[in-house]
């Protein structure tokens, strides 16, 4: 479960965040959108420890992220927005590294390595180093790491960047399989179609604010537009519109 | 990627093959600012990897120290193991060249940059060979500085600036050379590749092992290097305009050849998909022998060593068991004091445990910054990373200093070779606090998240080196001063490092 109340963050005289409180169960999987520049990528490193908020509280799994970090990012699996890895390094030796750290039983972490480097389509490139990956490859590897550690509560930044559509579809089936297991997931994507489709609530992130959240019908009675698509909706709760690029490289 | 360049349909069959634009000659304005340009931004990337004041320091310590060195042990080196060691030197520098050369032709990532942008291939090879022979230069200087302290001790005169020009065309004549021969490697594919690397290193053992002539042959022939500067250094200017025609034959040879092919070669070099990597042996038992974080930390450090990750690692490794040929000459100063050789011998164990300290602690995490959100992401205590890295870093000092120890014991003055106990017992602890020290600092550095504070640390450590070399040269014990002084350090280090927030993404990530 992850819990934020009136989470605030300044760099200098930019507010990232600016009150943000959200509630997020075990079993759910909540989208958060936002512009480039919304506070999204902050609140996930206020999250995973990497920042410390300037006020406010965040829980994972009731631990308080701020007080005690690596107890709470024990419980926490972080797919960050670039798969940042070892060039050197193999996915399969990735996995093993990972799973160390995070204190897997070695049996286990092996069987599960095994199956995900399978199920990601890994299994013949396991032993190559990621240098020569492509980077849908780097992607899935990357998604394998957040997952390794069998976390409470995983957060996933652009998941399918990168992804061919049948990597974004195991990616979708591996969604499934974390709501089966009762995880707490956070998807930050640009990609609509699939916080639409796969999400649970959406938070619409906006100027370091929540601008609205909720199941996709409640966004619709929010912006009174009760047949409209997600990005429509997003664009009318954000204030922007739809622009002509028309003669734009005149 | 196929050998057909990806820039244009193949030609059709019977009709003659349109020149690409490089064999067109290009047009020179609009190349000569690409040139500018591609320079500009090499200079402003190896700015920011390679310009702190600390390597800055570190260049000219060595050279100042090479030039020292040579000049107090002129009287006991014979000329022609200079000579040797000389010709060895520009040797590896040759074999830097080739492996940069090859990296910056064939696998750099910015080559899709450049390259998509219409910077043709023969002026990437200009801009790679003009690179490359600063480059080359720069690593030449502590060998000119060298090779001027011994003239200096020996004829007792300065060394003539032949020596200096002889510098400025040998850089430039190594840094061509390994481009053609990273050429000439990327013309074959992967198995005679690596089947002449394995007979060249082959080759090199016999000549060492087998054929001391031929290596005798190699390293002080007429045309080879240590040689040649000796003979510059002492005013024979005969052999500057044959080096003149050499270097500017190189370089024309490098301009004119390297960039034919180019794409194909490049797609040689790529790495295959069967290209499988198999976990060094010794990361595996690390792994299997500690308890899980740790042995994970310090398997993955040995990996990223091993398979490159860290270019100053393997020159720092590679490099350190060298220093311990100085054990034997401070024995060979007929008036060097028993406790004098105790604190000679310590103060190297110092400086070795130093080195690999810094490696592990300050240089290895600074090297891998770009994937630090990954460790920081992880449930990870400070002391853990402390360990790991610290294990590394005093396994490879205590090595050196058992080294050390076996050496102090058999030089032939008895009373020297008693040492070799003393040596052992204050050694050992100062390898480990030495070492402790470093990683504890670039641990601070890191939660700081200023690279540049590493520049400080030749400083700090030679403090810490110095110090308790003296005093671990009377007692062992006076280890227990470190404990007492610095253990207050390490905790708040450690704290610090764990509570610290990480540099942005794409900060970090550049």
């Amino acid at each position: 479960m992850i819990e934020i109340e009136n989470l605030k963050k300044s760099y200098g005289e930019l507010r990232a965040l600016d009150g943000v409180s959200l509630k997020v169960e075990p079993g759910e999987t909540y989208g958060l959108l936002g512009h480039n520049g919304a506070g999204k990528s902050t609140l996930a490193k206020i999250l995973t420890g990497l920042l410390r908020a300037d006020a406010g509280v965040v829980k994972i799994c009731g631990i308080d992220a701020q007080v005690d970090p690596l107890e709470a990012r024990a419980k926490l699996g972080y797919l960050p927005e670039e798969s940042v890895l070892y060039e050197e390094l193999s996915a399969r030796e990735h996995l093993a590294l990972f799973g160390d750290l995070r204190r897997v039983p070695r049996a286990t972490a092996d069987a599960r390595a095994e199956r995900l480097l399978g199920f990601l389509d890994l299994a013949e490139a396991a032993d190559r180093p990621v240098a020569s990956y492509s980077r849908g490859m780097r992607r899935k590897t990357a998604i394998g790491v957040a997952l390794i550690g069998d976390p409470e509560v995983v957060l996933f930044d652009e998941p399918t960047g990168g992804l061919d559509p049948d990597g974004a579809r195991r990616f979708a089936e591996v969604l499934s399989e974390l709501k089966r297991r009762q995880r707490t997931v956070i998807i930050q994507s640009h990609i609509l179609g699939l916080v639409q489709k796969r999400c649970d609530r959406i938070g619409i992130l906006d100027h370091g604010q929540l601008k609205a959240q909720g199941t996709l019908e409640e966004l619709r009675t929010t912006a009174d537009m009760p047949s409209a698509d997600l990005e429509d909706l997003f664009l009318h709760l954000t204030g922007r519109e739809a622009r002509d690029a028309k003669g734009l490289l005149d | 990627m196929s050998e057909d360049s990806p820039e244009g349909p193949p030609p059709a069959e019977g009709s003659p093959a349109p020149p690409s634009p490089d064999e067109q000659g290009p047009a020179e304005p609009a190349q000569g600012a690409a040139l500018g340009a591609v320079l500009r931004l090499r200079l402003r990337i190896l700015r920011r990897r390679y310009g702190s004041p600390f390597e800055a320091v570190l260049l000219l310590v060595v050279s100042l120290l090479a030039s020292w060195l040579l000049g107090k042990a002129a009287t006991k080196i014979p000329t022609e193991l200079l000579s040797a060691a000389l010709s060895a030197a520009c040797l590896a520098t040759l074999g830097v060249a080739i492996r940069a050369g090859w990296f910056l032709l064939y696998r750099s990532k910015e080559l899709v940059l450049l390259l998509t942008q219409g910077v043709e291939r023969r002026t990437l090879v200009a801009a790679r060979l003009i690179e490359l022979s600063l480059g080359a230069t720069l690593l030449l200087i502590p060998l000119l500085a060298g090779v001027r302290g011994f003239h200096v001790a020996t004829v007792g005169t300065e060394a003539d600036p032949f020596l200096w020009l002889a510098g400025l065309l040998l850089g430039p004549a190594l840094a061509a050379t390994g481009l053609l021969a990273a050429c000439a490697l990327a013309s074959l594919s992967s198995g005679p590749r690596r089947a002449l690397t394995v007979l060249g290193v082959c080759s090199l053992f016999v000549l060492v092992g087998v054929s001391p002539g031929g290596l005798q042959a190699l390293l002080l022939g007429p045309l080879a290097p240590g040689p040649v500067l000796l003979g510059l250094a002492a005013g024979e200017g005969r052999i500057l305009a044959p080096l003149l025609i050499a270097t500017l034959a190189l370089a024309f040879s490098s301009l004119a050849l390297a960039f034919r092919g180019h794409e194909a070669r490049r797609d040689r070099a790529a790495p295959r998909t069967g290209d499988r990597v198999g976990s060094p042996w010794l990361a595996r038992a690390l792994r299997r022998l500690l308890p899980a974080p740790l042995g994970a930390l310090a398997a993955r450090d040995l990996t990223l060593v091993l398979r490159g990750a860290a270019p100053r690692a393997w020159l720092i490794l590679f490099g350190l068991p060298f220093a311990l040929a100085l054990v034997p000459a401070f024995a060979a100063d007929e008036t060097i004091q028993p406790w004098q050789m105790r604190f000679a011998v310590l103060l190297l164990i110092g400086i070795m445990a130093s080195a690999s300290g810094f490696l592990f602690g300050v240089d290895l995490p600074l090297t891998r910054r770009g994937c630090m959100i990954l460790e920081r992401t992880q449930p990870l205590r400070g002391w853990q990373v402390h360990a790991s890295r610290w294990g590394c870093a005093a396994s490879y000092a205590l090595l050196l200093t058992l080294g050390a120890a076996i050496i102090v014991a058999r030089v032939p003055r008895p009373e020297l070779a008693l040492q070799a106990g003393h040596v052992l017992t204050s050694g050992v602890p100062l390898a480990l606090l030495v070492t402790h020290h470093a990683i504890t600092f670039g641990m601070r550095g890191e939660a700081e998240a200023n690279p540049a504070e590493a520049s400080g640390y030749p400083f700090t450590g030679g403090v810490v080196v110095l110090g308790f070399a003296f005093m671990l040269a009377f007692h062992w014990a006076a280890a227990v001063l470190y404990v007492m002084v610095w253990s207050g350090f390490t905790r708040r280090a450690l704290v610090i490092w764990e509570r610290s927030e990480v540099a942005d993404q794409p900060e970090a990530a550049a």
